[in-house]
């Protein structure tokens, strides 16, 4: 379980004498239980990226506390791998290597297992013949599913995703959404997924939040049944609804 | 860190993308080099430019000027002497040296700097001074302090060359792009790993356009400490024949000079090719 208490953080900026404080999130509390599928929408500078950073332990919280699975963040850690919003794949490994990264850097099998489990990965994000390829002779699509691979290889408990499609067309991005979802339905975990859509939030999760200034003003189940189709899905009187709903809120 | 057991993946489920193998000739492979467009360009210009030269050349004075064959018959001349070779010898000894110190010192400070940011910011505005310096300013200083020997030449070419490769190593690792430090962290990395698997091979870029860079001012350090005090090796060999109006005998040791640079170069960047497959 992932629990924000009485969240919040700040970051200063020098203006000439005078520091300026900008409240980017919070305080907020959310609690999202094991194997939620959560999608956090907002506009950009509403504290999205920034709640996804501290649950990663990449920034500290200004006040308040985060706990995951009962123990306060500390610093980053395998249990939370992220895919970022550009893949950040490391351009002098191979589609392979590169999956390989977290096996390699976080130390929790050894060189040969780290291949094989690679491998399965790759095979899981239909990249095995890439495997040899480096990231730059990949298309966009085909990156983020080297990033997502790289995230799940590590078999964390909880996903965070900080707007992985972002950068896609609207077509290959409900199509990995698709994949995406495909994969959490065989695998599940929790997942905290950042993003601008509201159609991509509601189409994935379980349980949309929305942010605006750094504050939940809203948290609102997705009643849409599972496995859920993403083509035939957005046709759900219910999903017009809910997306009429949020859109509002932003 | 919480403790982890790695479970299976679930099975193929998504389509595969689909390639296709097909592995060049020896022949294709030195034919697609070959054959470019640019590179008869490049043998016609420089047929050009040698023509010119040799008419031009052969119709001035021989004071003020050479031809090309008179400059290949002169190297001739030089190489069956052997002075070209003692004199390059003796050129590339005190440029390898200085290089080489200055490398290793460079990118081993530079690494440093920014690693430990405190060192690197303590040390940073001394380090811009000594870059901005006209090292050659220094070199009567250099003459009293070591003298007119190799080690005076050899520190004129580090001097030259060191903070050009420091500050590239420096601004590569304070350049790291903070996403692909965000990724290593992630998954909890160690600082020597950081330093190893991250930092290290994401610096290389900026590494090796300060050794190239450096190349070119080592060059230039070794031949002006050759000309303006040591009076030795290649730079001896262009002073003394200028001076009794040898034209042909200063260009092929000019032009010698002028290669080293460039074999220097291109060595370099074939390390850079070698160690960089993936840019390509």
């Amino acid at each position: 379980m992932i629990a924000l208490l009485d969240l919040s953080r700040s970051f200063d900026a020098g203006h000439g004498r005078d520091v300026i404080t900008t409240r980017a999130l919070g305080p907020l509390t959310l609690s999202v239980p094991d194997l939620q599928f959560v999608a956090v929408v907002g506009r950009s500078g509403s504290g999205k990226t920034t709640l996804l950073r501290l649950i990663a332990g990449l920034i500290k919280p200004s006040s308040g506390d985060i706990l995951v699975d009962g123990r306060p963040v500390t610093g980053p850690g395998p249990d939370r791998a992220v895919v970022f919003q550009q893949s950040a794949l490391y351009p002098w490994r191979t589609v392979e290597a590169n999956v390989r990264l977290g096996l390699e850097l976080s130390r929790l099998v050894s060189r040969q297992e780290a291949r094989e489990i690679a491998g399965r990965y790759l095979a899981l994000v239909g990249l095995t013949e890439f495997a040899r390829h480096y990231p730059h002779q990949l298309s966009g699509g085909m990156q983020q599913r080297v990033g997502l691979a790289r995230a799940l290889a590590v078999s964390p408990a909880h996903l965070l995703m900080d707007e992985p499609f972002g950068s896609l067309d609207a077509i290959l991005r409900r199509e990995l959404g698709g994949e995406l979802l495909r994969i959490w339905e065989q695998k599940r975990r929790t997942v905290i997924f950042v993003t601008h859509s509201v159609e991509e939030a509601l189409m994935l999760a379980d349980r949309v939040v929305v942010l605006r200034h750094g504050r939940i003003v809203r948290d609102l189940p997705v009643e849409l049944p599972r496995p859920r189709d993403p083509e035939a899905v957005v046709e759900e009187l219910n999903f017009m609804q809910l997306r009429r709903e949020l859109l509002e809120l932003l | 860190m919480t403790e982890q057991r790695v479970e299976s993946p679930p099975t193929l489920i998504a389509a595969p993308a689909r390639t296709e193998t097909r592995r060049l000739s020896q022949r294709a492979r030195l034919l697609r080099r070959v054959s470019a467009r640019e590179r008869t360009l490049q043998l016609a210009l420089l047929v050009v430019v040698l023509g010119l030269w040799e008419w031009f050349g052969s119709r001035a004075s021989n004071f003020s000027f050479a031809p090309p064959t008179r400059i290949v018959a002169a190297a001739g001349d030089m190489i069956e002497s052997g002075e070209l070779q003692s004199a390059l010898a003796d050129s590339l000894l005190a440029l390898m040296l200085g290089f080489v110190f200055a490398a290793a010192g460079g990118v081993a400070v530079g690494y440093a700097m920014g690693w430990w940011r405190t060192l690197g910011r303590t040390l940073d505005p001394f380090v811009a001074a000594l870059y901005v310096v006209p090292m050659a300013a220094l070199i009567p200083a250099m003459i009293v302090w070591f003298g007119l020997g190799l080690a005076s030449r050899v520190i004129v070419v580090f001097l030259f060359c060191v903070f050009e490769i420091l500050l590239s190593a420096y601004a590569g690792v304070k350049n790291v792009d903070p996403y692909v430090l965000d990724v290593a962290r992630t998954f909890g990395v160690t600082r020597a790993d950081l330093l190893r698997k991250v930092v290290f091979p994401a610096t290389l870029p900026f590494m090796f356009v300060g050794l190239r860079m450096g190349a070119s001012r080592a060059l230039k350090g070794m031949i002006v400490a050759e000309m303006l005090f040591a009076v030795t090796g290649l730079g001896r060999l262009i002073i003394i024949n200028a001076q009794t109006f040898r034209m042909d005998r200063v260009l092929v040791a000019a032009i010698t000079v002028a290669l080293i640079g460039v074999l220097l170069t291109a060595v370099l960047q074939g390390i850079e090719r070698r160690v960089m497959r993936w840019r390509e």
